[in-house]
């Protein structure tokens, strides 16, 4: 069974904007995949935090510290290489899972850097900014391969997630001023998320 | 604009999503078309008729009113 245009988007059944967020189906394989994705960015930060409180205990072997180094390093290589097998395969649902995974577990929310006091603590904060780059790459390729419907009604959920977050941004400022509590600028991306999805929530209801 | 996509999907005996796979677009585009909830572009409207061996006018009603002007009763 094969599509009958060359114009129309291809595997546009794979992935679609429902009532839910970004929906599709995880093969076996994509699931095996991002399960394995998901173990190697939970222990490379395992990894470099022993690494880096091996650092401050001198009366450990100095391999120890090696070895850690160099397990966070091949953990890092089989994330690469699992980020690259999705990329090859075209399965953009599991890398933007995948993507968006790994940049939470990097990206630290409690403020305090990784292996702070080591030659590592600037390299990596800017860690996180890889698979933060793989997931937006992975959502515009969902997006080219969706049909039509599809694209409008996210179009629709992205024009109300902008139009609340604006408001909603701009109000609260005021308020702000008023003496209510400084709110941090992560609030604001949850607050563009969680209105994108209700968007998401009326537009993909119009359609059904 | 009113079609007869259904009709046409029924007399082949395809299921939404069968059909959804031979025009390559998600089964959901496919049952907004049928239900008049969303009009397909040229090109999809061309990949139907010929899909169905069809004239565009055989399959969508020209003279239905157009999605965008209709009005709740």
């Amino acid at each position: 069974m094969t599509p009958i245009e060359s114009t129309l988007a291809p595997r546009a059944d794979r992935f679609e904007f429902t009532a839910c967020g970004p929906t599709a189906k995880l093969s076996q394989q994509a699931l095996r995949d991002v399960s394995l994705l998901y173990m190697g960015v939970v222990a490379i930060p395992l990894l470099v935090k022993l690494w880096t409180r091996a650092q401050t205990r001198p009366g450990l072997e100095p391999w120890t510290g090696s070895l850690l180094l160099a397990g966070a390093l091949v953990a890092a290589g089989l994330v690469a290489l699992l980020f690259w097998r999705l990329a090859r395969r075209g399965d953009y649902w599991a890398l933007f899972l995948g993507g968006g995974v790994a940049f939470l577990s990097f990206f630290r929310f409690d403020k305090a850097p990784l292996a702070a006091g080591t030659f590592l603590e600037k390299p990596l904060i800017l860690i996180p900014l890889v698979p933060a780059a793989l997931t937006i790459w992975a959502f515009l390729k969902m997006v080219l391969n969706t049909d039509e419907l599809q694209r409008r009604i996210l179009y629709q959920a992205l024009t109300v997630g902008f139009g609340v977050t604006f408001a909603a941004t701009l109000v609260y400022s005021v308020l702000e001023d008023l003496g209510l509590p400084h709110v941090s600028a992560v609030w604001w991306w949850g607050t563009l998320a969680l209105s994108w999805v209700v968007g998401l929530a009326i537009s993909s209801r119009r359609y059904r | 604009m009113k079609n007869s996509l259904r009709v046409l999907r029924a007399e082949r005996d395809w299921s939404q999503a069968e059909l959804a796979d031979r025009l390559g677009v998600s089964r959901q585009t496919v049952n907004a078309i049928e239900t008049d909830k969303y009009d397909p572009s040229l090109p999809l409207a061309f990949g139907i008729a010929r899909l169905f061996d069809r004239l565009i006018e055989e399959i969508f009603d020209p003279e239905s009113e157009p999605l965008e002007r209709r009005r709740p009763a």
